[in-house]
C-alpha cells in the first residue's frame, strides 16, 4: 500500500497534520497530490507549545513542510477494499462482478503487493 | 512538471491539479507562513504553479526575537512583494481566521 | 522486484526514530519512493530520566521520508521483555537522540543496549 494512496482516500476525512515547525492542523481533507501538498477546511491550527489554537477556513499545506499525519484508523480498511476491488476488475471486467473482492476477506492478511 | 500538471490541467484524474488552486485567494487578504518561521499577511495579486506568490500592501507579524513561537503583535510594513515558492510553507485567508480556546478539551 | 529497502519489514512491527527524536511503533502497512511510511496501531513512546516511559496510542499514521531517521524491525519477544515502566533515560541520551542524521541510529543503538544490560 502505497503511503500517498492512502492519503487520496482519506480525502473528505478529517486528519491531523504537524508541520515540521511543530504546528499541527486538525481539518479535513479536501485535496491531496502527488507531493503531498494538500488542502484542509475546518481547520484548527495549534502551536508548537499546544498553548494556542487558531480557527482557519481553509489552508494550503506545501508537502515538503510536512512531518507526519494522522489519520483515521478506518482509512486502512477502505484502502484494502479498494485494492481488493481493482485487483478483481481488472483482468477480466466483466467476469465476477464487483463483489466484495475475495470473499468478503476483510482479512488483513491478504494485501497482495500492488 | 507542476506547470505542465496545472496547463494540461489534469489529463489523467488520478491526481487532481486543483490542490493548487489559490485563484479564490486572489485580491483578498492572505497570511503565508515562510520556512524559517515568517509569517506575512497581504493581498494576493497572483501567484505561479510553483507557489510564487505576488503579495501587496504586505505586512510580517514580527516575533519575539527571544522565543520565535509567539508573537508580539508588531508589525513590519514590506510593502508589494514576490515570495518565493519553495519557503512558502502554508496559506490561509484570513478571512474567517480567529484565536479560539482548546477546542479539544472535551475529545481528550 | 525489491523495490525497497523497507520492503522485508511490511507488515511488522517497526519502531521509526524521526528527526526530531520522536519514537513510535506500530506495523508497517506501506512504504513509498520517498520512504514515506504507513504505520498502523502506532504508539508513540516518550522517554524521560524522572519518569518511566510513557506509550500513548497515536492509531493510523503517516511519516514523510525526509523525516524518517531510523527504521528498525522490533524483535517482539524482546520488546515483550522490557519494562517499559521502569525504563529510564538520562537527560544527555535524550540529548542525543534529539540531534540529527545518523547521530540518531547510534543513539538509538545505546538506548537499546542499555535496556537490556
Amino acid at each position: 500500500m502505497l503511503p500517498l494512496s492512502l492519503l487520496r482516500t482519506c480525502q473528505g476525512h478529517p486528519m491531523l497534520v504537524e508541520l515540521k515547525t511543530g504546528e499541527t492542523y486538525n481539518g479535513f481533507l479536501v485535496s491531496i497530490d502527488t507531493w503531498m501538498n494538500l488542502n484542509l477546511r475546518e481547520v484548527v491550527c495549534t502551536s508548537k507549545d499546544g498553548e494556542k489554537f487558531w480557527k482557519v477556513t481553509e489552508i494550503y499545506i506545501r508537502g515538503s513542510a510536512i512531518k507526519y499525519l494522522r489519520v483515521p484508523d478506518e482509512i486502512i480498511d477502505v484502502v484494502q477494499e479498494e485494492n481488493a476491488n481493482r485487483r478483481d476488475n481488472r483482468p477480466n471486467s466483466r467476469g465476477r462482478g464487483r463483489g466484495r473482492g475475495r470473499g468478503g476477506g476483510r482479512g488483513r492478511g491478504d494485501r497482495g503487493r500492488g | 512538471m507542476s506547470g505542465q500538471m496545472s496547463s494540461s490541467g489534469g489529463s489523467g484524474n488520478r491526481q487532481r491539479p486543483v490542490v493548487l488552486d489559490l485563484s479564490k485567494h486572489v485580491e483578498r487578504s492572505v497570511l503565508v507562513k515562510l520556512v524559517g518561521g515568517r509569517q506575512i499577511r497581504g493581498t494576493l495579486k497572483g501567484w505561479d504553479p510553483l507557489v510564487n506568490l505576488v503579495l501587496d500592501d504586505a505586512v510580517e507579524e514580527l516575533r519575539d526575537p527571544t522565543d520565535p513561537y509567539v508573537l508580539t503583535g508588531k508589525e513590519r510594513k514590506l510593502g508589494l512583494l514576490v515570495a518565493r515558492g519553495t519557503s512558502v510553507m502554508t496559506i490561509c485567508p484570513t478571512d474567517g481566521m480567529e484565536e479560539t480556546e482548546n477546542p479539544f478539551v472535551e475529545q481528550e | 522486484m525489491s523495490r525497497h529497502l523497507c520492503e522485508p519489514f511490511i507488515d511488522k512491527i517497526v519502531t521509526v526514530v524521526m528527526h526530531d527524536g520522536r519514537n513510535v511503533q506500530g506495523t508497517l502497512r506501506g512504504v513509498d519512493q520517498a520512504h514515506n511510511l504507513i504505520l498502523e496501531n502506532t504508539i508513540e513512546r516518550f522517554f524521560s530520566d524522572d519518569a518511566g516511559v510513557e506509550e500513548v496510542p497515536r492509531g493510523l499514521f503517516v511519516i514523510r521520508g525526509p523525516n524518517v531517521a531510523i527504521v528498525g524491525l522490533v524483535d517482539q519477544e524482546k520488546d515483550k521483555d522490557v519494562d517499559w515502566e521502569n525504563v529510564k533515560v538520562n537527560g544527555k541520551c535524550m540529548a542525543t537522540a534529539a540531534r540529527l542524521s545518523f547521530l540518531e541510529a547510534e543513539a538509538h543503538l545505546v538506548m537499546f543496549d542499555w535496556k537490556e544490560a
